[in-house]
């Protein structure tokens, strides 16, 4: 899966997953403070009929002859007392007050009813319930099972329907990446073939009337090799073996300064390098040269004619500048985005500070790019 | 000691003595004559229960009838005034009579009467 794929995917499972939650969580929360309230009436309900049953029980007390009378004690850990119509305690399950407050707590359920014909002397009865939390707290561990679970299937449907809908976005690039594929694969026999034979006609020909015509060839077939072999690690990224090996990135800087001379001679800059000797680096060499090739492309393609190449490689660092046409401080953000290209002025596909990002970011070197528009840029990679 | 001995039972006595005079405050003063009608002490209790609720109430509500004794004021049916005339007013005076109707409430109390 690619880069781009799975970040949108990320981003519609997050964001339909989200949704979906907000949207249980608040259906959830009416259903269950309905719920609630349902089962608080239901219990509710039996203070009421205790209250009629418990009424009833003091009238036939009130009308025994018997010296002892037993108070009815509710069922259902239901307490009841009575108070004269002084609300004065009377008789009850428990001794208590007449409450100031008789509404309902969190914890306590009340009712109080006016006894009239006052059965025992009583005014009133008073109706206690602690509040049964139990079918509240199975309620609710059932409201989060049915969430996990819920959560669960939508979070394997919404992956499926992200499939389903970046499937036109990965065909289209699977696409692509078949078409650069066989491009590059079509391109990288002829630029040998031209690239080899130009080096024979240097080598043993003589072709001294057309030595500049011949130089363009090599900049051109150059320039095309150099794509290719962007293209081709792009490509290749993805299952490409690395060989990390102790690198002398001294002799590789200067090699490929001499390989593209001919480039920055046919711009007529002017080259300082301050290589320092025998500079060792664990890297794989493919890593390494498309690093530095890139950077370099990039100070001789934006350069000015005549302008000036600035190359400096320490123990601790490359750094590479020239006098081009810079960067504008609002583009600077999207430089090192695959395809993004803020000036179209010179060729390319706008890959080549991509790859030096993710060999960068492999690597864990830092990278430092300061440009100021129309005056150049200068791109130092610390490791 | 046989002076703390004699003191104690002199109080003891007095406290006894005192409560038999309550008793038979009770007795003599209303409970004696309600046997001989054959009106039922209780019931009368049972019915001032049961429309005054309240100690006070009771209390004041018996006093007001027997000092000025009413149909209107009694809790008794009408029909009882067919059979038996409506009483004299009380002769008692105001403390005696009080205590007497503490002393009736006291004996025919409900809230002695109830267990759990």
């Amino acid at each position: 899966m690619l880069n781009s794929e799975r970040r949108s995917l990320a981003r519609f499972l997050s964001i339909y997953l989200l949704s979906t939650f907000l949207l249980f969580s608040i259906a959830s929360w009416i259903f269950y403070d309905s719920a609630k309230y349902h089962m608080l009436s239901q219990q509710k309900e039996l203070l009421g009929y205790e209250s009629d049953r418990t009424i009833a029980k003091l009238r036939e007390l009130h009308m025994s002859d018997s010296q002892r009378l037993k108070y009815p004690i509710p069922t259902n850990k239901i307490n009841s007392v009575i108070y004269d119509t002084d609300k004065s305690y009377i008789f009850g399950t428990i001794k208590q007050k007449y409450p100031t407050n008789i509404s309902d707590t969190v914890d306590t359920l009340q009712m109080v009813s006016t006894i009239f014909p006052h059965y025992l002397g009583a005014g009133y009865l008073l109706l206690t319930k602690a509040v049964d939390h139990t079918p509240m707290t199975e309620l609710r561990h059932k409201i989060l099972l049915f969430m996990l679970i819920g959560g669960l299937l939508f979070m394997v449907l919404g992956y499926y329907l992200g499939r389903l809908f970046v499937s036109p976005m990965r065909n289209a690039m699977a696409q692509m990446n078949r078409f650069i594929q066989d491009t590059t694969h079509e391109m990288n026999t002829p630029i040998s073939t031209i690239l080899t034979n130009i080096e024979m006609i240097e080598t043993f020909g003589k072709c001294d009337s057309n030595a500049d015509e011949l130089n363009r060839i090599a900049i051109a077939s150059k320039t095309l090799s150099h794509i290719y072999d962007d293209l081709a690690y792009l490509n290749l990224n993805h299952d490409y073996h690395r060989d990390i090996k102790y690198l002398n990135l001294s002799d590789l800087l200067n090699e490929r300064l001499d390989y593209f001379s001919s480039m920055y001679r046919a711009k007529m800059l002017r080259v300082s390098a301050c290589i320092l000797e025998n500079i060792y680096l664990d890297i794989d060499q493919n890593d390494a040269i498309r690093l530095i090739d890139n950077i370099i492309s990039n100070s001789i393609k934006y350069n000015r004619t005549k302008g000036t190449l600035s190359i400096i490689l320490t123990e601790k660092l490359l750094s590479i500048s020239d006098s081009g046409i810079g960067i504008k401080r609002e583009s600077m953000s999207i430089i090192m985005e695959r395809f993004r290209r803020v000036d179209s002025s010179e060729g390319g596909f706008g890959i080549g500070l991509s790859i030096i990002q993710q060999i960068v970011d492999y690597y864990n070197y830092s990278i430092q790019i300061e440009s100021e528009f129309n005056k150049g840029t200068k791109v130092t990679i610390k490791w | 000691m046989v002076k703390t001995i004699s003191l104690l039972i002199l109080c003891l006595n007095l406290g006894i003595s005192s409560e038999t005079q309550h008793n038979n405050t009770l007795d003599i003063q209303c409970l004696s004559c309600h046997k001989n009608n054959q009106i039922p002490s209780e019931l009368i209790y049972k019915k001032y229960l049961l429309k005054y609720s309240t100690r006070s109430n009771i209390s004041e509500a018996i006093k007001s009838y027997l000092r000025h004794p009413k149909r209107d004021k009694s809790t008794l049916p009408q029909q009882f005034f067919l059979k038996f005339p409506i009483k004299a007013p009380t002769n008692l005076d105001d403390d005696n009579l009080s205590e007497a109707i503490e002393l009736f409430i006291d004996y025919y109390d409900i809230k002695k009467r109830l267990y759990l």
